[in-house]
């Protein structure tokens, strides 16, 4: 009996479970592609999830997506340009409506962008520019660096008599990278033609902490260190102070806006002055906006966007450094 | 030292005779560069590369490897950083960062050396893994501001030489005992030569492995502690690159990738060799482009060496009639 019972109970489950199969597959086919519609996919290639800033930039991107509804794919490939490429081409196969993409090598990402634009999606570059992207943001990395040499050579002229060795932590494979460490040897050149500048490879703060011991033990005399980084600014700094040399009058300064640095820079630290601080929630929110104007047609203005940095140093209010600290908070 | 020895010592220490000119092009290109203050500064840069690199050439001497040291020495200073953040004291934080270092390295040495899974595969698998973990834990947040006491560990010194440098000494010291003067040396080479045979002789080929990822974990782990000393944070960026330097060592000293050959004598000047070109092509004030070239070419070099060494190790040494000496493990270089 009780075989019989569930041989019933079996076949009457069978014809249910395929019933609601049916009926799910049939509701799943009508409702997700509307939902999927309604819920547009951006998926956001940066890569240096080690980044000091990188959380802040993803809370506000990520804050932003919330608020405008869209879902968001984010990165995990790392700093390998292969993985990144690997990745993107998975995101491909997924779909998506919008890429923003730090590229870490233009030439290999140039054939993805019509990719994307065979899904008709869009192809927004981040801090590099690729041929044929839809929108961008880039920042002024030559204009911070002009700004930065302005300050330096100020800073030559009124502490250390008109004249220093000048020290550059950078990495010559980035563009961004050089961009920054060229346009501020320029502006040192054009205010004082006779300095001299000596340069080393390092963008962390271990690497940069054996560079500028290295440069620190070639030029005792050596007061100022320009970093490319704000996390090798930290390694320098940390050179400097193990190093037996007093802080009299050294400038280090470094490129991001990075929470740290930003804390020192506040904190008046007599070694790392200062800080070119981008900022990061704004990047974040402009990563999301700049897809919504592109469907919306929005203006140029909204899409190419060049993003300002801001000299943060001993000068700057302490107020207008914790604007720009809340990001981290 | 007979002549056969010295003989003998010359052939299996070509790299000593190129860490010997590169100093003297140096010297000659900079004044400032034969000092013992950069002298003091070229150890203190490779203290913490030097540590890691001792249990390092253990391991590949027995046909084996650690790719992960760099990440777990992230994943150290990360733990410390997190567990000084929540006010559990130094000692404490110490001893977790440590201890995240051992066991990681009794997780490889599990896997590996009881289980006989590939070395390759688990370390890589804990390069990407201890860094991704170390990058869950911080969420992008770096933590800094340990105190003076912690500070000591990487800044110090102690009878006026830097505390990096010195344990760097200490660990060289017992590695060197080890590899020529216990019978863990011997055994290290069999198990690297001939593992079978290894283990028909009665040598813990899978215990001594074990031991000696459990070392290689707990050295990285001090590794990551002093940087982060020396930088008073724990920045995600610790470690970075350490195992491609580790290994650029220990292979520029001649132990063979596949084990059963090298000398830790070579393995340490292959670490100056390389400490020794960073430092001196940034002395000369070479441009970052050319920097990069000139590294490149020392790992050919370094691949170059090892293949002259082999063959330069079949030529027969004339002898004057003197009597053949066993070469004990004691000599210099010896193996």
């Amino acid at each position: 009996m009780g075989t019989k019972a569930s041989r019933a109970v079996t076949r009457r489950d069978l014809l249910k479970m395929t019933a609601a199969g049916i009926a799910v597959a049939g509701v799943a086919s009508v409702g997700l592609p509307v939902v999927a519609q309604e819920r547009k996919r951006i998926a956001i290639a940066h890569p240096d999830r080690a980044a000091d800033y990188f959380q802040g930039f993803m809370n506000s991107a990520l804050a932003e997506a919330d608020k405008r509804g869209y879902e968001v794919l984010q990165s995990f490939s790392g700093m390998d340009p292969q993985k990144q490429l690997a990745e993107v081409n998975t995101w491909l196969a997924q779909g998506f409506d919008a890429l923003i993409v730090l590229s870490l090598d233009a030439n290999a990402m140039a054939p993805i962008v019509a990719k994307v634009h065979e899904q008709n999606a869009l192809f927004v570059s981040y801090a590099n520019r690729i041929e044929g992207e839809d929108g961008f943001i880039k920042w002024a990395d030559r204009e911070a660096g002009a700004l930065l040499g302005a300050y330096t050579a100020k800073h030559i002229k009124e502490k250390l008599g008109g004249s220093a060795e000048v020290g550059f932590l950078t990495a010559t494979n980035i563009q961004v990278v050089t961009d920054r460490i060229e346009s501020t040897r320029e502006a040192i050149l054009a205010e004082l033609p006779e300095t001299k500048f000596f340069e080393a490879t390092a963008l962390s703060a271990p690497d940069a902490l054996k560079a500028t011991q290295s440069l620190l033990q070639a030029h005792p005399e050596m007061k100022i260190v320009i970093c490319c980084t704000d996390d090798g600014a930290l390694g320098a700094r940390s050179a400097y102070q193990n190093s037996g040399l007093g802080p009299d009058n050294v400038l280090i300064a470094g490129f991001d806006g990075a929470k740290q640095n930003l804390e020192l820079v506040k904190a008046r630290d007599p070694y790392l002055q200062v800080s070119m601080a981008l900022d990061i929630g704004a990047i974040g929110r402009r990563v999301i906006d700049i897809p919504y104007q592109l469907w919306n047609g929005g203006p140029e203005s909204e899409t190419h966007v060049l993003q300002d940095y801001t000299l943060v140093s001993h000068e700057t209010d302490e107020a207008d450094i914790d604007v720009i600290l809340s990001v981290y908070s | 030292m007979t002549r056969q020895q010295i003989l003998t010592w010359i052939q299996r220490n070509g790299l000593f005779f190129a860490l010997v000119l590169l100093v003297a092009i140096f010297s000659f290109a900079s004044s400032r560069f034969l000092t013992l203050p950069n002298v003091t500064v070229i150890l203190l840069q490779n203290a913490v590369i030097g540590l890691i690199v001792v249990p390092g050439a253990m391991l590949i001497l027995c046909g084996l490897v650690d790719l992960s040291v760099g990440s777990v020495a992230v994943l150290a200073a990360v733990v410390f950083g997190q567990a000084m953040e929540n006010g559990l004291g130094l000692p404490a934080s110490l001893l977790f960062g440590l201890g995240v270092g051992m066991l990681w390295g009794a997780f490889n040495g599990y896997l590996i050396a009881i289980n006989g899974f590939s070395p390759i595969i688990i370390t890589l698998g804990g390069l990407a893994g201890a860094r991704g973990l170390a990058e869950f834990i911080t969420q992008g947040y770096t933590t800094y501001g340990y105190g003076p006491e912690f500070a000591f560990l990487g800044n110090g010194k102690l009878l006026g030489v830097p505390v990096p440098i010195l344990l760097f000494l200490l660990v060289l010291a017992v590695g060197l005992h080890f590899w020529y003067r216990a019978p863990l040396g011997r055994h290290m080479i069999a198990i690297g030569g001939a593992k079978d045979t290894a283990a028909e002789l009665g040598i813990p080929v899978k215990l001594v492995p074990f031991w000696l990822y459990v070392a290689s974990g707990v050295a990285s782990a001090l590794g990551g502690l002093i940087v982060a000393s020396q930088l008073d944070g724990a920045a995600v960026t610790i470690g970075t690159g350490m195992e491609l330097e580790v290994l650029t060592a220990i292979l520029l000293g001649g132990v063979s990738f596949t084990g059963g050959r090298g000398s830790l004598f070579g393995v340490f000047f292959g670490l100056l060799f390389v400490g020794v070109l960073s430092n001196g092509l940034i002395q000369i004030n070479v441009s970052p482009y050319v920097e990069q070239v000139a590294i490149g070419a020392a790992l050919c070099g370094a691949a170059a060496l090892d293949m002259l060494y082999q063959r330069l190790e079949r030529l027969q040494v004339p002898i004057d009639k003197e009597p053949i000496e066993p070469v004990t493990q004691g000599a210099g270089g010896g193996q």
